[in-house]
């Protein structure tokens, strides 16, 4: 059952270096992943807090993350610019019945994706003021997931949830992506 | 060194959906799977399976590969299926008539 996620991620930046024109920056993001062409289609919040949640032991929801390196350099009035990073995806699953021995059902589970993504990118940049700090990206990469697992598991009111994980094979491990980005480079 | 500082938004185009998990849909066949989660054995029970309803089963894996089918279900049928050898994660259980599929998720947990 192959599911097709388109990333959304919004990132922070700092500009750690410049030598000869080029500079190199640190990128962190938090994504919010979207799945298309599923019957179920739902996504986890990358931060979210919700009072009595099922996560287990605590309410805070931390979806996705991750953290890259880019380089830029001039060419004529753009910049061409290479990617890498490493980054976490989470993704609901859909519910699913639990049932205890007996055929009974003992109430509905919840499940999470999480899948942890190395990438690659490159980009052209088209600047969009005179100060060239609003810049429109685009161009093509390769993310490979290393590890994705899934965890579902039945809250039970004020006891131990019943937890059960596993991998998940239903992702593709290389996919191609094509970013198309928005910056602005604050100072 | 400059020490400018940038905001980064990746977007393509996609409408929004909801941040909550999809809601379970009702089953159209009875036919019990259980337990579940489970870890080497999972039963199907079709006692409840109306006497004229005749129905096909088959375990799904994740990459969309049948691996186990059982024609001719009938009303009162009980199957045990050993997936001691198959690798914990998400199955399907595919129940169809001829007409209609059910899909029925089974997760097969990992000892710890």
């Amino acid at each position: 059952m192959k599911k097709l996620i388109i990333y959304l991620p919004i990132s922070i930046f700092g500009i750690i270096s410049t030598l000869n024109a080029q500079s190199t920056s640190l990128r962190l993001n938090g994504n919010q992943a979207f799945i298309l062409g599923a019957d179920y289609p739902s996504s986890y919040p990358f931060l979210g807090f919700f009072e009595g949640s099922f996560e287990p032991q605590n309410g805070l929801l931390v979806g996705g993350f991750g953290l890259g390196v880019r380089v830029e350099r001039p060419l004529g009035n753009k910049f061409l610019e290479y990617h890498a990073s490493l980054g976490r995806s989470r993704t609901y699953e859909p519910r699913i019945q639990f049932t205890d021995e007996n055929a009974q059902p003992i109430g509905l589970g919840y499940g999470i994706n999480t899948n942890y993504y190395t990438g690659i990118m490159a980009l052209i940049a088209w600047p969009l003021d005179e100060k060239k700090n609003l810049r429109f990206h685009t161009g093509a990469g390769l993310r490979g997931i290393f590890v994705s697992r899934s965890k579902y598991w039945l809250p039970s009111g004020g006891g131990e949830s019943l937890t059960t994980s596993g991998p998940n094979n239903s992702l593709n491990t290389y996919t191609i992506i094509l970013p198309i980005e928005l910056s602005y480079r604050l100072g | 060194m400059h020490r400018l500082i940038g905001l980064v938004v990746m977007a393509i185009g996609l409408s929004l959906g909801s941040c909550e998990p999809p809601e379970i849909e009702p089953r159209k066949f009875s036919v019990d799977v259980f337990p579940n989660p489970f870890f080497d054995l999972v039963q199907i029970n079709a006692f409840s399976l109306p006497p004229d309803e005749i129905v096909s089963i088959r375990f799904v894996n994740e990459e969309d590969e049948p691996f186990i089918e059982i024609d001719e279900v009938r009303s009162g049928d009980f199957f045990s299926v050993n997936l001691s050898e198959e690798p914990s994660g998400l199955y399907f259980l595919e129940i169809d008539n001829g007409s209609e599929t059910e899909v029925v998720q089974v997760i097969k947990g990992e000892r710890e």
